[in-house]
């Protein structure tokens, strides 16, 4: 067995990425394991926002300070990451109570401007329902006023790898589609792991002296293998995306249980969310039902009638790894956060668990967690997550001058840009060994064969999915219509894999994707369904109708 | 009054009209915009005649499978579901499109297409153009796969991949592995990419298409090909002049490998389509047919009025054709006829378990439509015939999942026809 590891980091999303690159700067010897890939779990279905937590300015203050300031902080160590999303929140007419609302909300966010700077957003300001219509027109024009403020908007899936990436390159050794199948135990401590690789089948053995439970909706199950108890009350979140960005500001409307619900520009399109109901299912199964999506667009449609004309191309679910309590609605449930050292609470040595938070102080609970790991095992380097920057952040990127060097359009590099930061370079620098690599793989974003070639070479993608979540491939209107094989095949070539399984990993990215979209199955979108099927499976038989066994 | 009017001008509506003018009816034809027909790759099946891992089998075999899992298809309408008597009337069927769509093989055969995809698609009968089909001399073939630089979905891999693994069970017999080859990409010109359907129109220029086949002759004759692969982009109106002057430059066999939906050859195919429709004397309005109480009418610019019938065939396909349409429930969006899935009547909303998990399995809800009788007469909620004189035709029957089951233009046309005939023989009895 080889030396044992430092800390052993289950868990992938925000949380066990960032608490892998703090430990791993911090000078410990790191091994993260996600089972699947980075941020599939509550991460990369959140709503992508570095939410400065408006809603829990009256509920749970130091929440929303925290949110604040640690958003500050992801500003200054990933600017690229990040976009402003300007909101708007409409109040209806209503006579006197419509008024007082107004003011009521306004004096809210004046409140909520105090913590602006922390994260560098713009004060709130009042717009009249005639100012309102021009940046929005589609809003009902009933309107007694609207009041506006921003928050940022970040790529979960490229934050949590952008962790990653870090933590490899601080020393740490960092593998997906790894899970951890037991823990091992020496008396009533742990003292390592057992993973099984789900791509081979391979399993492995490892010892640490700490190992960090950051699985999220998982928690309880793997804390449970220590006989260690973790509560949380998991909490569905469901977001629908529609196939056009129908507006450069966001909307905050009210869903029909007062709930406030929005719509915000994200990507090419838009994103409906979100629910919040407490799910008693398995984390690995969630499906977004139909009563959801009628929530959803019921709640918007009160402040846009007509959004039920647009396509709804996808939909996205999640579940919050909330920190339980009992006889509260979901809603009103803390978003704080919680580092649990489970030899204090439950005499099980070797194991810390990290619950609850929101994803914009992921990095606070990362270093908070990293603190308690740090004194427990003789570590004095001070935390350095804050300042230091992460991949992508550390020089400049100039689109354009990308783009008269690879004959690309600028949109393309500055998008890459987005995604990659100064990294892009590298993807860059393929594009010009390589000119045939600059070509698209998938029109919605768009994305070059030489991006897809860099993400499974240096960011561990092994599947078509994980392409997908690193450069968004797929998941805007076309769902993979073209992109998939395409991607699969080049997928394929890095892997030194074959024609049949290009078609299966094709196959198997068109299976999530149509699991996405059961929900919202109407409209242009079936008609979407049934053309995309007739070609992938109907024409080209990508199920495997010309193999010797169905992967269908 | 027209004697049939047939509401659709896909491949189910276009065989219901010309079927029904050679039974002597007048017709008249409304369609608004284009659906699956012109979308498709233009391939024509069945049934699935090319079984996963195992050899071909003759059509009758297949039908007779789909009949057993799929008891509620309407290929159980056709001669009492009885598999031969199905491939006789299907056997009539393509006489009535063969000359206008230049279809060529036999259509109970068990021949394969090349795919783009580099995947095998059942080819009994198909439009000629595609390849290599029922041929059964493949010993000892010697393929070349030209690729252009426009067509960068194109891939060469995949077709040689394919024909390495395909040969040797569709060939016929045994064949000698035939040896495929790549010559350098064709480059066409400046832009990186093009749609198919503008690279097509290049080809439609004869002096173009004679320069690229000298251009392809230098290259390829030194490989000495028996057959040519070609991305079907071969032009819109002169594909066919186009091959027989490649198969002429080359001296082999060419054909064009089917392209998943967007594809030329569909656009072809719908143009032959509207072709045969003409020579047979249909009377084609354009506008959207509403029926409303008491008879049919044409909405739209061109073609609207009142459109009195004495039978009428609805041909108006499933999603993409607009002939059923999903806000909450699933509509008919012609007579507001009853949906079924296989059968069972579709609940109002939440249709959530008329889905499966792999979209390559079949999906309940995308093979909903209309039940109908023996005769291809649309039945009520009571299985009593919804309307006299109404009868329907392709993908807006209940029971059909092309995508997993195959069965899209072949069905199409096979329903088209009979309900045609149907229909001039319920006008003028």
């Amino acid at each position: 067995m080889p030396d044992a590891f430092d800390v052993i980091v289950i868990g992938g999303g925000v949380n066990g990425t960032g608490i892998a690159r703090d430990a791993a700067l911090r000078g410990m010897r790191t091994l993260l394991l996600e089972k699947e890939d980075f941020g599939v779990g509550a991460s990369g279905n959140s709503s992508g926002m570095i939410h400065g937590g408006l809603r829990y300015l009256l509920s749970d203050i130091h929440t929303t300070k925290k949110s604040c300031l640690d958003s500050g902080y992801i500003q200054r160590i990933a600017p690229h990451l990040l976009f402003r999303i300007p909101l708007l929140f409409p109040i209806l007419a209503g006579g006197l109570r419509a008024r007082i609302q107004v003011e009521l909300v306004e004096a809210f966010l004046a409140a909520y401007d105090h913590f602006a700077p922390l994260k560098n957003g713009k004060p709130h300001c009042r717009l009249t329902a005639a100012q309102a219509l021009t940046l929005e027109p589609g809003l009902r024009p009933d309107l007694a006023a609207v009041l506006t403020f921003d928050e940022w908007g970040i790529d979960p899936y490229r934050l949590c790898v952008a962790n990653a990436t870090a933590a490899r390159e601080a020393g740490a050794e960092v593998r997906n589609h790894s899970e951890v199948v037991d823990l091992l135990r020496m008396g009533r401590a742990v003292v390592g792991v057992r993973t099984r690789e789900r791509l081979t089948g391979r399993t492995e053995e490892l010892q640490a002296r700490r190992v960090v439970n950051a699985a999220g909706p998982w928690l309880p199950r793997v804390a449970g293998i220590a006989g260690a108890e973790v509560r949380i009350r998991p909490g569905k979140g469901v977001h629908l995306v529609v196939d056009r960005r129908i507006s450069n500001v966001g909307v905050v409307a009210e869903a029909i249980d007062g709930r406030q619900i929005f719509i915000l520009p994200y990507d090419n399109g838009a994103l409906i969310g979100t629910t919040d109901d407490d799910y008693y299912g398995d984390p690995d199964d969630l499906t977004v039902t139909e009563d959801e999506v009628e929530y959803l667009l019921q709640g918007v449609e009160h402040l846009l009638p007509r959004i039920r004309r647009h396509r709804i191309c996808a939909t996205t679910a999640g579940l919050r790894p909330t920190l339980y309590a009992w006889g509260a609605n979901e809603d009103a449930l803390s978003r704080d956060h919680e580092v649990v050292d489970h030899e204090k609470k439950d005499g099980v040595p070797g194991l810390v668990t990290v619950a609850g938070g929101k994803l914009a102080a992921y990095r606070l609970m990362a270093e908070e967690a990293v603190d308690l790991l740090a004194r427990a095992l003789g570590f004095s380097r001070p935390c350095t997550t804050g300042s230091a920057p992460l991949p992508g952040a550390e020089e400049a990127f100039d689109p354009a001058a990308a783009a008269q060097a690879t004959g690309l359009p600028a949109y393309t590099l500055a998008r890459m840009h987005h995604r990659h930061g100064a990294r892009a370079h590298a993807i860059v620098e393929l594009i010009v060994a390589h000119p045939h690599w600059g070509r698209t793989v998938c029109e919605t974003e768009p994305v070059t064969e030489a991006e897809v070639r860099y993400v499974v070479r240096k960011e561990w993608a092994r599947t078509v999915a994980d392409i997908a979540r690193r450069t968004r491939l797929g998941l805007g209107p076309c769902q993979g219509s073209d992109c998939a094989l395409r991607a699969a095949e080049i997928l394929a070539a890095e892997l030194h894999a074959g024609p049949a399984e290009a078609r299966r990993f094709a196959a198997d990215f068109l299976a999530e994707r149509w699991k996405s979209q059961a929900a919202v199955l109407r409209g242009a979108q079936l008609a979407q369904a049934e053309i995309a099927r007739a070609a992938h499976f109907g024409v080209v038989g990508l199920q495997g109708r010309n193999d010797s066994h169905r992967t269908h | 009054m027209v004697d049939v009017a047939v509401i659709g001008g896909g491949m189910a509506g276009a065989a219901a009209a010309v079927a029904a003018r050679r039974a002597g009816a007048s017709v008249a034809l409304v369609r608004v915009g284009i659906g699956a027909t012109a979308l498709a790759s233009g391939a024509i099946d069945l049934a699935d005649t090319l079984p996963p891992g195992g050899h071909p089998r003759p059509l009758a075999d297949a039908l007779r499978a789909t009949l057993e899992c799929r008891p509620a298809h309407p290929l159980g309408r056709i001669a009492g579901g009885d598999a031969d008597g199905i491939v006789s009337a299907y056997r009539d069927a393509v006489e009535v499109v063969r000359a206008p769509l230049a279809l060529t093989g036999d259509p109970a055969g068990c021949g394969a297409l090349l795919t783009a995809a580099g995947t095998w698609h059942p080819g009994g009968v198909f439009v000629a153009g595609h390849g290599p089909g029922t041929e059964a001399a493949l010993d000892g073939s010697r393929f070349h796969v030209v690729t252009l630089d426009l067509t960068p979905d194109f891939v060469p891999e995949r077709i040689t991949a394919a024909l390495d693994t395909g040969l040797p069970r569709f060939g016929g017999r045994p064949a000698e592995p035939a040896t495929c080859s790549l010559g350098e990409t064709v480059r066409l010109g400046a832009p990186p990419r093009a749609l198919p359907a503008v690279l097509a129109r290049l080809f439609d220029d004869p002096a173009f298409a004679e320069g690229f086949a000298a251009h392809c002759a230098e290259r390829v004759r030194r490989f000495r090909p028996t057959h040519v692969v070609f991305p079907p982009v071969l032009g819109l109106t002169r594909a066919r002049e186009n091959l027989a002057l490649l198969e002429k430059a080359l001296g082999a066999r060419c054909f064009e490998a089917l392209s998943p939906p967007p594809s030329v050859p569909g656009f072809r195919l719908q143009a032959a389509l509207d072709a045969a429709l003409a020579a047979a004397g249909v009377e084609v309005r354009e506008g959207r047919a509403r029926f409303a109480g008491a008879g049919l009418a044409v909405e739209g610019a061109a073609g609207a009025g009142e459109l009195p019938a004495r039978a009428v065939v609805l041909a108006t396909g499933k999603f993409v054709g607009g002939g059923l349409a999903r806000n909450g429930s699933v509509r008919e969006t012609v007579y507001g006829l009853p949906v079924c899935a296989d059968g069972e009547p579709l609940p109002d909303r939440t249709l959530e378990r008329y889905l499966t998990r792999r979209p390559g399995e079949r999906q309940p809800l995308l093979a909903a439509g209309v039940r109908v009788d023996a005769e291809l007469r649309p039945l009520d909620r009571n299985g009593q015939v919804a309307r006299p004189g109404l009868f329907a035709a392709g993908a807006v029957l209940d029971g059909v999942d092309f995508a997993a089951d195959l069965g899209g233009l072949g069905l199409a046309l096979l329903t088209g026809a009979q309900a045609g005939r149907t229909a001039a023989r319920e006008a003028r009895p």
